[in-house]
């Protein structure tokens, strides 16, 4: 009985006492992993490796919370505007740092603490497999000699991917608004599309379109990568295709709100890295297909502010703010 | 509880006036042949039509019965009006209370006050909110890992 | 047959039958619980999959699908709240019988209906899985919008209602999905600079509102004494309920199945669309069209068999190209990809054990439904007795709960109380709640493809017939308006002449 009210006050201690300054004990209780895609999907599949693996390191629970809509908005702002205590995490995709450009949310980079930076997956260049390009150069030729005649789609308009395509038109002296967006919610009806011919190029990631690869309805005539992908040995980059290099696509990091504590924030570093660099975590994102890349604390904040200066070019440049 | 066709009719049709008129707020398409405004406008529209010709209907009834409001055995007892707006009421309360004093607390008053508002006697009503409370909580949070808001109450079950 | 026989071995061992029964148990639970959809109950699982291997993983998520989908049948014909978005088609003649005193009826042609029509998707499923993918594969925006349209107008005709108030509930369902981020632009529509809004209002706190919360509104209106059973039968045999009914409608029965699994193979249809189609063909082709909607057998027989059926069909599409055919396959592939096994035709020739266990799991799911399901229509007549006193607070609170747990969001919670409002004013003025629960669920599905119908024609309208099955399809949704207008001017000619 005594040591039951005990509990009680000191539960109730625990409310009142609900501050972030201090976290010298961090941390003491569950900690929450925001994903702001649905469950079932990369992001989601990545969290929940990630939520296993902090859990050992940190000896604490991890509960992966899935807030989704709105292109990631809902979720990128459950991140921002939780308390920066350390128990709320997220995992931040490529999609934050084109808000502000977008002008869809008032949430950018600046409103995060950069963790580590996890997981790359390089945007490609697919086209249905009775497709009369047979290399990437045609398929680039042929947009630029008859712009808004061939199609493109993938995902929701301003999506990492989108920007990573539209970029590599770019750099390759073609107007992206000459390649125009059949807007999809998501890889998968934008292969869909492909397979039926109503579109041209689908802008995926490799292992998102496995299945149609396999099946022989889609080829890949280069991935945006500086080197070849480990999965997809026979799928030549950029540079190999048309001789320029060129790097694109989306990628995934673990951040908490805008100012978290330093020791709580260097703990953090220390564990990621010690997942970062495990056989489990390889292994895992091996198997399924996922990308590595790696930047922790500032290095990661400078990628992020890197990624958001150049999708605010390529925004103004497809048109989409006025 | 039923108004005449023509006030609902009515009420649709402001609504998609006021949605079509908003939706001209939107940004212009662009370089697509249709942007943001498009489908919503195009439902505003359908849904003016819809109003419009419920509108006719209500006309058409009242020209019968002369009648704007049809009311129920129940809609002159003001219980019964208590007791629907004991339901909206009693979520807004759980909103308002949990993130305050935690889910098992606001949780448990909602269902005793709403079974009291039912009729029930205190102690059934008590039972039953304290029972159904930390059974949901717990099936909640341990089988499911759904984070519900904690309180004093909660810490109990760590 | 070595391959079945190895694929049997991998389901016929303790560990895997272990939870196939548990699973089952957890879906009927799940699925009678209003609010807590099939599609949720899976994702619950998937924290637990993670510890299992492939075959039980898959197993535990078939298993509880199938018995959800079926259990949400029971609060619908006891409460009038469908357990599952599945079961809203055919709620109404469910509840409508049970008022005549038919609960065994109702629930015993829901149940072997159920049972019937899984077999039949199982069958299809392993049957036609290559070809039926292929097909729908070949399916663009064009033939996507006009299915979707072809979906929307069976809500409309279907629904008893005035076409008007039909017709405006389907609007005010379609207006709310326009809420949120739109595709064209990523432009943030009706959202008053609200973040929660940005990602727009989600179905199932809505369907939670619409029929919960304006259900237990209304109960609170009348009079709450005495039980939330007044007036039915005393409990009866199931069996002899049943054989009559499936005599009867046996070429229903086998329609749905049909249905179902052609239903469910298309993307982004799933078991809710499937029994609102099924009904509504069944209806058309119904000898007795105008006992719909009063309490009616044939219109369960038409949507159960359907919605079990195309639980099955929808993973069609999803083991033979990767494309989810519903919400539930779509977290299968989640949970295939956590395992290294990307779904595919690959998957045909490297884990062909795999490809039949999960075969065999859909027919041993569905033969097991028909004994879980018995045991839990007895079981809900105890928790249905409980006096509504009791009962309503206590649904209450599953509802606030089974809202915010979707997706961990209190301002679900708020969507699910503004909706319940809406559809109580809504209700009492006979305006059908169905059509704007179709309209939520389509809406998204009808925007983005005739936005990419639009920006892929150009803005010509007549692009959107150049496809062949698109221009049938498209035929097929205009007729579908207008059959009505033509068949009164024929008969206005006839009596002229």
């Amino acid at each position: 009985m005594h040591s039951f009210w005990k509990a009680g006050l000191a539960a109730l201690a625990g409310v009142a006492l609900f501050a972030p300054a201090a976290e010298a004990d961090w941390p003491e209780r569950p900690v929450t992993l925001i994903v702001p895609w649905a469950a079932g999907g990369g992001t989601d599949a990545i969290a929940r490796k990630v939520a296993n693996l902090l859990e050992e390191e940190l000896a604490t629970t991890v509960n992966v919370v899935n807030r989704t809509g709105g292109a990631g908005i809902v979720g990128h702002t459950a991140m921002v505007t939780a308390e920066p205590d350390g128990y709320t995490l997220g995992l931040a995709t490529a999609e934050i740092a084109t808000y502000e450009g977008m002008r869809t949310a008032e949430i950018s980079y600046r409103d995060l603490t950069p963790i580590a930076l996890i997981n790359l997956d390089a945007a490609a260049f697919h086209v249905a497999a009775d497709s009369p390009w047979e290399d990437l150069q045609s398929a680039l030729d042929a947009i630029r000699d008859q712009p808004g005649e061939f199609f493109v789609s993938g995902g929701p308009v301003g999506a990492g991917y989108h920007l990573a395509l539209a970029g590599l038109l770019q750099s390759q002296g073609i107007d992206p608004m000459a390649l125009p967006i059949v807007p999809s919610d998501g890889a998968a009806p934008g292969l869909a599309e492909l397979a039926a011919g109503n579109v041209h190029v689908v802008y995926s990631s490799v292992p998102e379109a496995r299945a149609m690869r396999d099946a022989g309805r889609v080829e890949t005539l280069a991935v945006l990568s500086e080197e070849r992908l480990e999965a997809f040995p026979d799928v030549p980059t950029v540079e190999d295709a048309i001789g320029e290099p060129f790097a694109g696509g989306s990628w995934r990091g673990i951040v908490a709100p805008a100012g978290l504590p330093d020791d709580v924030r260097e703990r953090l570093i220390e564990a990621m890295t010690e997942i970062y660099n495990s056989d489990d975590y390889r292994e895992f994102m091996g198997t399924a297909g996922f990308g590595l890349l790696w930047a922790a604390g500032d290095d990661f904040g400078d990628f992020m502010a890197e990624q958001h200066e150049r999708n605010q070019g390529v925004i103004q440049a497809l048109g989409l703010v006025d | 509880m039923r108004f005449n066709d023509a006030i609902t009719g009515a009420a649709f049709t402001c609504f998609a006036v006021l949605v079509l008129l908003y939706a001209q707020t939107f940004p212009p398409p662009g370089h697509q042949p249709i942007g943001p405004a498009f489908f919503p406008s195009l439902i505003a529209v359908l849904m003016m039509l819809a109003g419009g010709a419920l509108m006719v209907r209500g006309v058409r009834e009242y020209l019968a019965d002369r009648s704007l409001f049809r009311g129920e055995p129940w809609t002159g007892s003001a219980a019964a009006w208590l007791r629907i707006l004991m339901v909206p009421a009693a979520v807004l309360a759980y909103l308002l209370l949990a993130p305050q004093i935690g889910f098992m607390a606001a949780a448990a008053l909602v269902v005793i006050a709403l079974a009291l508002q039912f009729g029930r006697r205190f102690l059934v009503a008590l039972t039953l909110g304290v029972a159904s409370a930390s059974v949901i909580y717990l099936v909640f949070t341990r089988l499911f890992l759904v984070p519900l808001p904690v309180g004093p109450l909660e810490a109990l079950f760590r | 047959m070595d391959i079945l026989l190895s694929a049997a071995g991998l389901i016929f061992e303790p560990n895997t039958l272990l939870i196939i029964v548990a699973a089952a148990f957890f879906g009927v639970f799940i699925g009678s619980v209003p609010g807590l959809t099939a599609t949720m109950a899976t994702a619950l699982l998937v924290p637990l999959t993670f510890v299992m291997e492939p075959v039980p993983a898959i197993a535990a998520i078939v298993v509880t699908a199938t018995t959800a989908i079926f259990a949400g049948d029971i609060p619908g014909c006891l409460l009038r709240i469908p357990g599952t978005p599945a079961s809203a088609a055919y709620v109404d003649e469910a509840y409508r019988m049970r008022h005549k005193g038919e609960v065994e009826a109702a629930l015993g042609a829901s149940l072997s209906c159920s049972v019937i029509g899984g077999i039949i998707g199982a069958a299809v499923l392993a049957l036609t899985a290559p070809w039926l993918a292929a097909f729908a594969l070949n399916f663009s925006s064009f033939e996507y919008f006009w299915l979707s349209v072809l979906g929307l107008s069976c809500a409309v005709v279907v629904s008893r209602a005035p076409l008007p108030k039909a017709f405006l509930s389907l609007l005010l369902g379609l207006f709310l999905t326009t809420i949120g981020i739109d595709l064209v632009r990523g432009f943030p529509r009706f959202t008053f600079g609200q973040p929660d809004l940005t990602g727009g209002i989600n179905i199932i706190p809505a369907l939670i509102g619409m029929f919960a919360i304006s259900e237990i509104m209304r109960k609170a209106a009348g009079d709450v004494q005495g039980s939330a059973l007044m007036g039915i039968a005393a409990p009866r045999p199931l069996l002899p309920a049943i054989w009559p009914t499936l005599r009867r409608y046996r070429v229903n029965v086998v329609r749905g199945g049909m249905i179902g699994g052609l239903i469910g193979a298309l993307p982004g249809a799933g078991a809710d669309i499937a029994a609102w189609i099924s009904f509504a063909v069944g209806r058309r082709f119904s000898r007795e069209p105008e006992k719909y909607g009063s309490g009616h057998v044939e219109g369960i027989v038409d949507g159960a068999s359907a919605n079990n059926s195309s639980v099955a069909g929808a993973y069609i599409p999803a083991m033979v190209f990767g494309i989810p055919g519903d919400t539930i396959t779509a977290i299968v592939i989640g949970v295939l990809m956590i395992k290294g096994l990307t779904p595919g035709p690959m998957i045909f020739l490297q884990q062909t054990e795999l490809v039949y266990a999960i075969f065999i799991v859909f027919f041993l799911a569905n033969i097991l439904l028909f004994g879980v399901g018995a045991l839990a229509i007895r079981l809900s007549r105890f928790v249905v007795t409980v006096p509504p006193g009791n009962l309503y607070p206590v649904i209450l609170l599953f509802c606030i709960v089974g809202a915010y747990a979707v997706n961990n969001s209190v301002f679900d919670v708020y969507v699910m109380l503004a909706l319940g409002v809406i559809g109580f004013l809504m209700e009492e003025n006979d305006f059908p709640i169905a059509p704007c629960i179709l309209g939520l669920v389509l809406g998204g599905i009808v925007e983005q493809n005739l936005v990419a119908s639009m920006i892929r024609a150009q803005g010509d309208l007549l692009y959107f017939f150049h496809r062949p099955i698109a221009a049938v399809l498209g035929v097929l949704a205009i007729l579908v308006w207008t059959a009505p207008l033509l068949l009164w001017a024929w008969r206005c000619r006839r009596v002229q002449a």
